[in-house]
Order: structure tokens, then sequence, then C-alpha cells
């Protein structure tokens, strides 16, 4: 049943954008997807050890949750390094939800040029909600943001 | 990219160690955080007993002494 207190993120045409969220964690990802359906948006998953971008290409999803995990940077950092550098991927927002909160505010500044918004763990739903809501807004850069 | 990858590593074994503990910390956290909150929107304006919204408001204040908690072992000096 849809959460009263949630705005559905569908466009008046009826397009609900499509979000892409890659974790190893499966409550993690249960997470996302139950949260972000509720909040109107297709949800696909996917974990860093069946990462794949062609298959990213193929799914095409307007926005795509990362999480940089120290324990598995390699995985973490080539699939955030590929996304940036391959054309049919460069324009996706991507929204780095990560615990690693003393590394990434110390690198804010380089992670919004490369058109990542930030959200520390633990967050608050409404503001990785608002994240993803502006960042699906084109008028909106991208920010960090944290409890 | 090289560059900026070296400084999101952490430098040193012990800082690394700490930020994958930190991670198997907040990760489940998140996860407990969220869905309280989300069971929380999903109750209100139902008819739920007084004692259900009174359970709720003592796993919320244990969950802030423990992110609390978190946050200072994040702070501490094998962190640095």
């Amino acid at each position: 049943m849809p959460l009263p207190s949630t705005d559905a993120s569908s466009s008046p045409n009826g397009y609900q954008p499509h979000i892409l969220a890659i974790n190893n964690d499966p409550a993690v990802l249960a997470l996302f997807r139950d949260l972000l359906e509720e909040a109107g948006y297709q949800v696909s998953t996917q974990t860093y050890v069946d990462r794949d971008l062609a298959q990213i290409k193929v799914l095409k999803p307007d926005l795509i949750i990362l999480d940089y995990m120290w324990a598995n940077e390699d995985a973490s950092w080539s699939l955030l390094q590929m996304l940036r550098m391959d054309p049919a991927t460069v324009d996706i927002p991507i929204v780095l939800c990560t615990g690693a909160v003393h590394e990434v505010k110390a690198l804010e500044d380089h992670l919004i040029t490369m058109g990542v918004t930030v959200v520390l763990k633990p967050f608050n739903i409404d503001q990785l909600v608002d994240a993803i809501r502006e960042r699906l807004a084109p008028e909106h850069p991208p920010i960090v943001t944290s409890t | 990219m090289d560059e900026l990858r070296s400084r999101l590593e952490p430098a040193t074994p012990e800082q690394r160690a700490h930020a994958a503990r930190m991670h198997e910390l907040r990760s489940p956290l998140t996860v407990v955080v969220a869905r309280v909150q989300l069971l929380r929107r999903r109750l209100r304006g139902g008819d739920v007993p007084a004692r259900v919204h009174d359970d709720l408001e003592a796993i919320e204040a244990a969950l802030a002494r423990l992110t609390a908690a978190v946050e200072r072992l994040d702070r501490s000096p094998q962190s640095d």
C-alpha cells in the first residue's frame, strides 16, 4: 500500500523514473526497493559481484545508487570509474550512499565535480528520497547531505 | 581519477580496518533506522494501540543512542 506521507515521483505523463541500486548487502537492497517503490520509482538492484556495465546500459536507469565500500574498494571504485568514463553512462546521476564519512566529506568538491551526490549512513529516509528527487530535476546540482 | 582514488583510500592498514569496521556497523544500523522510520509512517493515522507507539519510541531512543555511539567510535583516535 502506498505510503500517505510520500509524494508520488512519477511525472504528470505517468513516467516513473528508474533507479538502479548497487550494493552487496541484501538487506540494504531490500530497503532501497521498498522505500523507493513506495515513493513512486521503478527500482532495479544489482550486487557488486554481478556488476555489469553492459547490463546497466541495457537498463538505462535514470539514477544509480552506489555504496563506496572500503572493504571492497576495487569493485566500488572501478564501477564508479567505468560509469563516469563511458559515454553511455557518464550523464547518469549517481547518489553515493556510504558510511565512509571522513573520506567522503574531505572529497566533497571532487565528488560534486564528478556529478556524485553523497548521502551518509545512517540516513533519514526523507533525506535519501529528497536527494534522489533533486538529482532527477536537472536544475539541481549534486549535494552532500548528512544527519 | 587515480589521484582521487588514492585520496579516497584510508592511508594505513589500521585506518582501512577501522573503515571496514565502521562500514559493518553503519550498514545494518542504516537498515534498522530506516525500517523504523517506514514503520512509523505506516502506522500514522491508523488505529494502533498506544503501547505500540510507546514501543516504537523506546526503539527510536535506543537507536539514537546507538547512532551517537557509532559516531563517537568513528571519531576515535584510531580513525585518524
